[in-house]
């Protein structure tokens, strides 16, 4: 039992204020709250004023993945088709790629990763801690969804530089409902067999069958409606990654029912669907009570700066409280993850951040990074 | 002629905000001759000169677009190129630049181009890019390193070594001396140790001709040196393309000051973007500088460097009137531009909308 104490906590859930204690034993907070009598055996650790946060979490990151620094190692991308949804996210991710301590240094505990967005389907995201000595032992969720793309990045790579299908909006829409339509004329015993032998529409039917949600890169307002669409005809749980033009059409997402993912904003508008980019969304889709989480998109915005994606929203109008749980609580209830991460309760995996001030002002500094109750960052 | 009153007004000599009033008369800051027909009361406001961006490509690169946009490299090199030529004054970056404090910026081409353009420094706003130049031939640009390097790897032509970018660095450095005799700044972008060391030697040899300039200097805490004239550092809330940039961190902020080695900030927009200015310097605060010493460099420290200190980047009589008021301290997270003015034009203001 370790007890860490005289820090201000930011628990993030609804009762807030008067922790003066964070009791951990084997990984996980056994009490939080007001100061109580201490057990012999505990270990006591003075954090000394500093400020307490839960562990952030971004759910749309490539760290691991893509590797950055050269093409060769790049491993997010399987570029030879326009449709592979058996790429696993798992099969890619190194867990000695320098984007894990930087996540660590950002005080950033757990990442959603895997492929990105050149292909329509591009595969199996999973969800991870950023720390652990083994991948096994950093995974939360193994297949937590299946990740397509709409729009200019297909276009641009198969149509535009490899002369291929689909050179078309029409066509990634095709290729899209293609897997649906061939998963959802299986009787169950083609099912079954398509799961054991994890063949080519696996995905298809675990995201039809509720196991996982479909997760489609979209920016430009009809590309959000054509995943709505598809979504809608097959009846399937969709989340909107990006969503940039979302805040045009806002009655029409919010009619969708679906959550969204915002993000990169920081990024300069390197392309033209992206161009309408703004930080005002968060504020705007908060206004509407569409849930939402924060993404960096990592390497686009490194994994350290999650929290200034956080504060550029609250510049462009989002209140503190929604843009900290937007990073935390709010991004675990995306990911069906709230009864473990993204707030200091009991029960919860001890992954917290220690700074230096608290956490939106200007000079705090990530001093300590836990995950599960393991101390992996320490600032010199 | 107009008053502005009780703001809290960032004084360069000083380096602090402190509550004062001023005046501007047509584009420029003015002493009080006669009574001014307008008073705005600027109480519980903060008042900085126009943030200054020491390297970008705004209006180069066109934000939103990709190649159709985009005039920051030519496959070959000519000392007649000028930044001037490619600039477009209705780049969408130009709004979200005032729109965040941001008035001016020093143009310099793309790091693909081992030898670049001359460079120039234009304000944030005008309809013509004439309009816009408040100083043109300010410096020759150069790339060294990986960039330059893959640029000829895809080409397959020479230099494929720092031996050979060298030779053709000296080279151009002769010609510039012969053809341009008025242009005496050099900027180089350069990452590692290695061709911080070369642009050193270059200094040496070329010590009464030219001042070489390094531009982000991403290695410079792994010299022993601390000589440098004025590095336009950064930026550091980016990507890690190429592993030259293995060491990029706001930490180097701290390692200038720490050494006394003059910098400015810069955001090379689109690399990082013009909107991210302040960021880098939140991010040089949270790295421990002092905020006084950020806005100096964001302001009057960039417009010493640049060489248009008698024009603009202090609050001050004789200068352009070009000036941003804050909701609250700038360099919080989310402080927030209240308006924007640039020759003592209201170019942008909050009410407006923060959208595009």
């Amino acid at each position: 039992m370790i007890i860490y104490h005289h820090a201000k906590f930011l628990t993030v859930n609804e009762q807030n204020d008067t922790c003066e204690q964070l009791w951990i034993e084997d990984g996980r907070i056994v009490y939080i709250g007001p100061a109580k009598e201490i057990p012999p055996q505990a270990e006591l650790v003075d954090l000394q004023g500093a400020y307490v946060t839960p562990g952030l979490i971004d759910i749309h990151a490539h760290v691991g993945t893509w590797a950055e620094v050269t093409e060769d190692i790049n491993d997010a991308n399987e570029y030879s088709e326009p449709f592979t949804p058996l790429m696993h996210a798992l099969d890619s991710v190194d867990i000695r790629h320098f984007s894990f301590q930087h996540a660590l240094e950002g005080g950033v505990t757990t990442v959603q990763t895997g492929p990105g967005s050149a292909n329509v389907i591009g595969g199996i995201w999973s969800i991870l801690k950023t720390a652990g000595p083994t991948l096994a032992s950093r995974v939360l969720v193994e297949r937590s969804g299946l990740k397509g793309a709409l729009g200019e990045n297909p276009k641009n790579v198969f149509g535009n530089q490899y002369k291929r299908k689909p050179m078309t909006r029409m066509a990634i829409a095709q290729l899209l409902r293609d897997g649906f339509q061939r998963a959802s004329q299986l009787n169950e015993q083609q099912r079954a067999e398509q799961i054991k032998q994890n063949a080519e529409l696996r995905p298809f039917i675990e995201v039809l069958r509720g196991d996982m949600p479909l997760r489609l890169h979209c920016h430009r307002a009809d590309d959000i409606m054509t995943a709505i669409r598809i979504a809608k005809e097959f009846n399937v749980q969709l989340h909107l990654e990006h969503c940039t033009e979302g805040y045009l059409i806002v009655d029409a997402v919010k009619n969708s029912g679906f959550h969204a993912t915002l993000g990169p904003y920081m990024l300069t508008p390197s392309k033209y669907e992206t161009r309408h980019s703004t930080p005002a969304i968060a504020a705007i889709f908060k206004e509407h009570n569409i849930p939402f989480a924060i993404m960096t998109d990592h390497p686009f915005v490194p994994i350290q700066y999650l929290k200034y994606c956080a504060t550029e929203a609250i510049r462009y109008g989002l209140d503190e409280d929604t843009a900290l749980k937007s990073i935390t609580i709010n991004a675990a209830k995306l990911v069906q993850l709230d009864h473990r991460i993204g707030s200091l309760e009991e029960g919860k995996d001890a992954d917290f951040v220690v700074w230096s001030h608290p956490i939106f002002e200007t000079e705090a500094k990530v001093l300590q990074t836990y995950v599960n109750g393991q101390k992996y960052y320490e600032a010199e | 002629m107009t008053r502005y009153i009780n703001g809290l007004v960032f004084n360069s000599e000083t380096r602090s905000f402190t509550k004062q009033s001023f005046q501007v008369q047509g584009q420029y800051f003015e002493s009080a001759t006669s009574l001014a027909e307008t008073e705005l009361d600027l109480d519980g406001y903060y008042i900085t000169p126009g943030f200054i961006d020491s390297c970008s490509q705004i209006g180069l690169a066109e934000i939103g677009i990709r190649w159709e946009g985009d005039d920051s490299y030519e496959f070959d090199s000519h000392l007649q190129y000028s930044v001037v030529d490619g600039i477009y004054p209705f780049d969408t970056a130009f709004q979200k630049a005032i729109s965040h404090g941001v008035t001016a910026s020093h143009i310099v081409p793309s790091p693909k181009s081992l030898i670049g353009a001359k460079t120039a420094i234009i304000h944030h706003t005008h309809t013509t890019v004439d309009e816009m130049v408040l100083s043109k031939d300010v410096a020759y640009s150069f790339s060294i390193g990986h960039q330059a390097k893959s640029t000829f790897f895809a080409e397959k032509k020479k230099p494929l070594t720092r031996m050979g970018i060298a030779k053709i660095l000296r080279e151009t450095l002769q010609q510039i001396q012969q053809q341009e005799p008025s242009i005496k700044k050099i900027v180089i972008r350069a990452h590692k140790a290695v061709d911080l060391e070369f642009i050193s030697r270059l200094q040496q040899e070329f010590a009464s001709i030219f001042d070489f300039h390094i531009i982000h200097g991403t290695e410079v805490p792994l010299l022993q040196e601390t000589s440098f004239n004025t590095i336009i550092a950064g930026p550091t809330f980016r990507y890690i393309e190429h592993n030259e940039m293995m060491a990029l961190s706001p930490k180097l902020y701290h390692q200038l000051s720490k050494h006394n080695i003059p910098f400015v900030f810069c955001t090379d927009h689109p690399v990082s973007s013009t909107s991210h200015l302040t960021l880098e310097g939140c991010l040089a605060v949270r790295e421990g500088m002092t905020r006084q010493d950020v806005l100096y460099a964001l302001t009057t420290g960039a417009a010493n460097f640049l060489g248009i200190a008698h024009k603009t980047g202090a609050i001050c009589d004789g200068l352009f009137a070009d000036f941003v008021i804050w909701d609250k301290h700038p360099l919080d997270l989310d402080a927030q531009v209240v308006a924007t003015y640039i020759k003592g034009t209201k170019v942008y203001a909050r009410e407006e909308g923060f959208t595009q």
